[in-house]
């Protein structure tokens, strides 16, 4: 298909004054399917198509031409051409909620957040759990640098859309911004039950609960970055400084009796070789900076 | 009046630091000599996190090896802090950032911060402002205070410019910043988290594109 496009495309470039439909609806038709954004060109030939030859398109893929053909003009810019398409698709079809949601799409490029937000609403009114309406609300807020807003916003997104990595991901961001580790935290325990596999999960997790600090957030903290030491075997640095980090924290003593904490001393030591072997490896430039790094973390997890 | 001098390398890091992460804040520490009656010359930066800026682990080892760094080379301390917001609009020290400098400002209690202002930068990319940076010092008990600069001030304000470019050459570094960004050079630059994230990337950026002279004095290692 890829190099029927290129074809296409030579045709259209190369014809004398308005090209003919049939390439026109043939080009645009490849561009949907192949999905490849040329949001201008796209916006450039619909709108020569629409123009041309209405009567050369079925009713259905007129329709289909229009909303392309909108959605490429709000990509690039094009505001007074994409209002156009945007007005004649909603009076076409005044209660869908495609349409309205490109009428939402027009306001935010305008920059008329309000109204955007209005017809959002709108939307919500007939189908209280629209994810493309839930969504843009957040992007609306984000956009006007409310994070506030954005995080009540997501909240109601997730309400709907909870198994949405990525909107938890961002709500533990925005939590993040406007410091509310425990919240954030909260996010991430959401995020390790989606995808227990995931070893960023993990250090970002403890990196929260280092960061709230006391007692038992280090020793919460010390367990998450050694379950990502295991996932990722032993190569992630942000685990094993934090390791470290953590037991310079945690001061109470340990029973030698039994196997845990064993193991819990140990892994100060067990966890320096393995920095030292990376840096020896692939920044060995950095070597003499970290080591006393090291010996000043090992020292104080060594405290009696 | 003391002076804040800056040199050219470190202002164009910081500026490849922002257009890297162009949807990001970002920080970093300034490295440098506090010289006589409390001025201070910045020779060098290190770039340090781009994630978020409100988590301690990264800052905390990226600002012990900054500090070991400075302790085995000698010639530099850590004497500063920067930072740049992803968000425009607000052009003070956030709360967060004002935190961060405290515990700057604990290895040197002169130390200065850098605020890449998001509406300066846009002013500086036009050419109609000089300075996309704000500085902010200390201000015995009252905290972070911003330091009005002396060129934007009335005309015969006898106020010297409290932060200085060394050789004063605003346009140069303009150029200079054009150039980088169209020869995508600010990627090349690497700051602390991408060196956790992947041990063989060099926060001491010491290939990174022209820097070569302004290498530090006592670099040799």
């Amino acid at each position: 298909m890829e190099g029927e496009l290129e074809e296409v495309e030579r045709q259209l470039r190369g014809a004398k004054g308005v090209p003919s439909a049939e390439s026109l609806i043939r080009y645009l038709r490849l561009m949907r399917d192949l999905h490849i954004r040329d949001s201008p060109t796209v916006a450039r030939y619909g709108n020569i198509l629409l123009r041309h030859y209405r009567s050369h398109l079925s009713e259905e893929e007129l329709w289909t031409v229009h909303e392309q053909v909108a959605i490429a003009a709000l990509d690039s810019h094009a505001l007074p051409f994409a209002a156009s398409v945007v007005r004649a698709i909603n009076r076409r079809f005044p209660d869908s909620v495609r349409a309205k949601r490109l009428q939402g799409m027009y306001f935010e490029a305008a920059g008329d957040y309000g109204r955007a937000e209005d017809v959002y609403r709108d939307i919500l009114v007939g189908d209280n759990t629209n994810e493309t309406a839930l969504k843009r609300l957040v992007a609306l807020q984000r956009s006007q640098g409310d994070t506030p807003a954005a995080i009540d916003a997501m909240k109601k997104y997730l309400d709907v859309f909870s198994n949405d990595k990525d909107a938890w991901e961002e709500l533990a961001d925005m939590y993040l911004e406007v410091l509310n580790y425990r919240q954030a935290a909260f996010c991430m325990e959401e995020l390790l039950m989606l995808s227990p596999h995931n070893s960023s999960f993990y250090v970002r997790y403890a990196d929260i609960l280092y960061t709230i600090g006391g007692p038992t957030n280090y020793k919460t903290a010390r367990s998450y970055y050694s379950k990502a030491i295991e996932l990722t075997m032993g190569g992630s640095l942000r685990a094993l400084f934090g390791v470290l980090a953590c037991c310079a924290h945690i001061t109470e003593k340990v029973s030698l009796q039994d196997a845990r904490s064993r193991a819990q001393i140990e892994l100060p030591e067990v966890t320096t070789q393995a920095l030292l072997r990376i840096y020896k490896q692939h920044a060995p430039d950095k070597l003499p900076f970290v080591e006393p790094i090291l010996a000043k973390l090992a020292g104080q997890s060594e405290r009696p | 009046m003391v002076a804040v001098v800056v040199h050219q390398g470190p202002l164009l890091k910081i500026l490849a630091h922002a257009a890297k992460f162009p949807a990001n804040s970002v920080n970093g520490v300034l490295l440098g000599n506090c010289v006589e009656s409390g001025s201070v010359e910045v020779h060098d930066v290190i770039p340090l996190c781009h994630t978020t800026l409100s988590l301690a682990p990264a800052l905390e080892i990226g600002l012990a090896q900054v500090e070991s760094y400075t302790h085995i080379t000698g010639g530099v301390e850590i004497v500063g802090y920067y930072q740049s917001d992803s968000r425009s609009g607000s052009s003070d020290l956030s709360p967060l950032g004002r935190k961060i400098a405290d515990k700057v400002a604990e290895h040197q209690a002169q130390a200065v911060v850098l605020l890449l202002d998001n509406k300066q930068l846009e002013q500086f990319c036009k050419a109609s402002a000089d300075n996309p940076f704000e500085l902010f010092r200390q201000d015995g008990t009252r905290g972070w205070k911003r330091v009005t600069d002396g060129s934007k001030a009335a005309e015969g304000a006898d106020a010297a410019p409290s932060l200085q470019l060394k050789g004063g050459d605003w346009k140069k570094l303009r150029e200079e910043f054009f150039t980088m960004f169209k020869q995508l050079k600010h990627r090349t630059l690497h700051d602390f988290e991408e060196h956790l994230d992947d041990a063989s990337k060099d926060w001491l950026n010491k290939g990174f594109a022209g820097m070569g002279k302004f290498l530090l004095p006592g670099n040799a290692l």
